[in-house]
């Protein structure tokens, strides 16, 4: 970042203590809400994409079985990222959505996708309530946005070229959606078909449980809350 | 996506994993992606793909430590959003103040970008051309 002075609102003083503290309450609860939403389109755009014919693959299987953030995630998470990015270096998966998306990028969608489907699973498989699998996603979505602000703050002066609002706006956009949607329908699809009829099932719920609570948001810009009663309620 | 696309990031996907399946040693994933990359032929020189394969490891492992990290802060008592500006504060200790303002306000109006947004992206879903 130079060092040229660009002036900001106060609002984003950070010296002042009172506007840090309602800032980052700000900022909490537009993830809170992105997350909400998030998981509608989740729904919307996952659910008839499962391939339940599809025979079972077993690193999937023990993906969807094992603990959060346990090896077997980690590396299964890690082995879908390596084939989306080489799929994409390779034109396999293209178009606008897919442009300027670096590794790091398609990694942080891959286990915002990746998480979801296996918080869906373990919905259905009644290891987790539909209510405590939207404030785990809450808290997920928390740390990837602290993901990206750490690595990017790292970033900063080596010339990246791309600011920390591009990068958000990348992975939680709707390119950012579109891409997980189709890495969510490929996994689904290869997942099999026990697994995959757990993964639908768990995201209805959750979904069912999102638009109920997208209800309870007062604060969203009217243009959205219009939107999704037209659209969702309607 | 077309039905051959759809088919061929399928079969990509499917083959990886049961690579990985067959991996003797699962501590040598790295090397297993590396190779995995110079074998796919993307990489344009031998240090691309480690330079990738690190990309995606740290950002995948470092998701995984922050979340872990805000459960245990959550265990204490306290909320997301203290465990938010505890984080915000070490990733912005090194800027000064203006630099901090400018940041927050990208992260600010990028999060609220994206919820404007919205309405695109169910739409848009409706519109990826993803093989069913």
């Amino acid at each position: 970042m130079s060092n040229e002075i660009i002036e900001v609102d106060s609002k984003y003083d950070m010296t002042d203590e009172f506007n840090r503290k309602a800032l980052v309450k700000e900022i909490g609860d537009d993830i809170r809400e992105s997350t909400i939403f998030g998981a509608i389109s989740f729904e919307e755009g996952f659910k008839l994409r499962i391939d339940k014919e599809h025979e079972e693959v077993k690193a999937l299987n023990d993906y969807f079985k094992s603990s959060f953030d346990s090896d077997v995630d980690k590396d299964v998470k890690k082995v879908v990222t390596t084939a989306t990015v080489i799929a994409k270096e390779k034109g396999i998966v293209s178009g606008k959505y897919w442009e300027n998306k670096t590794p790091s990028d398609i990694a942080n969608i891959v286990d915002n996708t990746m998480t979801k489907a296996k918080i869906a699973y373990k919905v259905a498989s009644g290891e987790f309530e539909p209510i405590d699998a939207i404030e785990f996603m809450i808290d997920r979505t928390t740390a990837t946005v602290s993901t990206v602000i750490s690595q990017k703050c790292v970033e900063v002066g080596t010339a990246t070229g791309r600011t920390i609002g591009g990068t958000i706006g990348s992975i939680f956009g709707p390119g950012g959606i579109a891409v997980g949607s189709t890495v969510g329908a490929v996994v689904g699809r290869v997942a099999g078909k026990g697994v995959g009829a757990f993964i639908s099932k768990g995201i209805e719920k959750i979904g069912g449980l999102a638009k109920t609570a997208i209800r309870g948001i007062n604060n969203v810009a009217n243009k959205i809350r219009n939107f999704v009663g037209r659209f969702l309620f309607g | 996506m077309d039905k051959k696309d759809y088919d061929g990031f399928s079969n990509l996907l499917e083959d990886m994993l049961n690579a990985y399946d067959d991996l003797e040693d699962k501590t040598k994933l790295n090397d297993f992606l590396e190779k995995e990359i110079k074998s796919s032929g993307i990489n344009r020189d031998n240090n691309e793909a480690k330079d990738i394969v690190d990309e995606i490891s740290s950002t995948v492992d470092m998701i995984a430590t922050k979340f872990n990290d805000l459960q245990e802060f959550k265990k204490q008592g306290k909320s997301r959003e203290e465990w938010l500006e505890k984080e915000l504060n070490v990733a912005l200790s090194k800027f000064d103040d203006n630099q901090k303002s400018i940041i927050i306000k990208q992260v600010d109006d990028a999060l609220k970008k994206n919820k404007a947004e919205l309405s695109d992206i169910l739409n848009k879903l409706k519109e990826i051309k993803v093989y069913e």
